[in-house]
């Protein structure tokens, strides 16, 4: 039976200066597991598309707000990437996660994020409640 | 003046170098600057190099099809170089390279934004 090796849990505020802190955050605790170069640059991808999700659509993009971050080491070499809000939430959860749906904030964005975390990670996992936030988990088992 | 990026501008070629990581906080102030040079110098050709950039999300993605739109009205090819490999396998994700006026330059002295 697989069994927690490490983790890391960390509470950013959503201000979209700290999409670059949160990544790198993240693979240098991954790095811990020697990860490929690929698979840190997966990680990493999937890690911005999911902070940068909870910032601009969860938040408004107006900073305020938290955004909780919790990265698990298993033994196997699975690893999770939990990333939640307490945001507005997604009314329609399967409808958000199709490819280039975006609901369209004025700025140019192109409904990639829910499709990036899906084709860069193992599985991904999306809960949300309409007023009280959203919750991201992304699994990825890395190379023996 | 944007320090993460480089704009020159010579034989209808506006090129466009990024150097930093691409993301929603970067994108904006990227194509701002991007589109006041373009609009200053109405290119034939934008090229965009990414060889500076180690990291890059789907804001790179929408920066991209922005300025590509943009072309179509203004009449200028885009032309893509220096991604790495997870660059481009999110380029393919998002069907880009499908894209009329985008050209994606995968190794040097190999540009041709008309053969398509």
């Amino acid at each position: 039976m697989k069994r927690i090796e490490n983790e890391m849990k960390l509470r950013l505020p959503a201000k979209s200066e700290n999409e670059g802190a949160a990544r790198s955050a993240v693979s240098a605790f991954v790095a811990i597991l020697n990860p490929t170069v690929e698979e840190l640059g997966d990680i990493r991808l999937a890690v911005s598309e999911a902070v940068t999700n909870a910032i601009v659509h969860a938040y408004g993009g107006d900073g305020e707000g938290l955004i909780y971050i919790s990265v698990r080491l298993y033994s196997d070499r699975e690893i999770t990437v939990e990333i939640s809000d307490k945001g507005c939430g997604i009314e329609d959860v399967e409808r958000a996660k199709e490819p280039f749906y975006t609901t369209g904030s004025g700025e140019e964005r192109c409904g990639m994020g829910f499709l990036v975390m899906q084709t860069f990670t193992d599985a991904l996992s999306v809960k949300s409640k309409v007023g009280r936030g959203t919750t991201v988990l992304m699994r990825k088992k890395l190379h023996p | 003046m944007n320090e993460n990026l480089t704009l020159s501008f010579a034989a209808d070629i506006l090129h466009a170098s990024l150097l930093c990581e691409v993301d929603h906080h970067k994108a904006k102030p990227l194509r701002e600057a991007i589109d006041r040079a373009v609009f200053t110098h109405r290119p034939k050709v934008l090229e965009l190099d990414f060889s500076a950039v180690r990291f890059m999300d789907s804001s790179a993605i929408a920066l991209i099809l922005g300025r590509s739109a943009l072309g179509e009205d203004l009449g200028f090819a885009v032309v893509l170089s220096g991604l790495t490999p997870t660059a481009q396998k999110l380029l393919r994700l998002s069907g880009v390279e499908g894209r009329k006026n985008i050209t994606v330059r995968h190794a040097p002295g190999n540009c041709n934004p008309c053969a398509k």
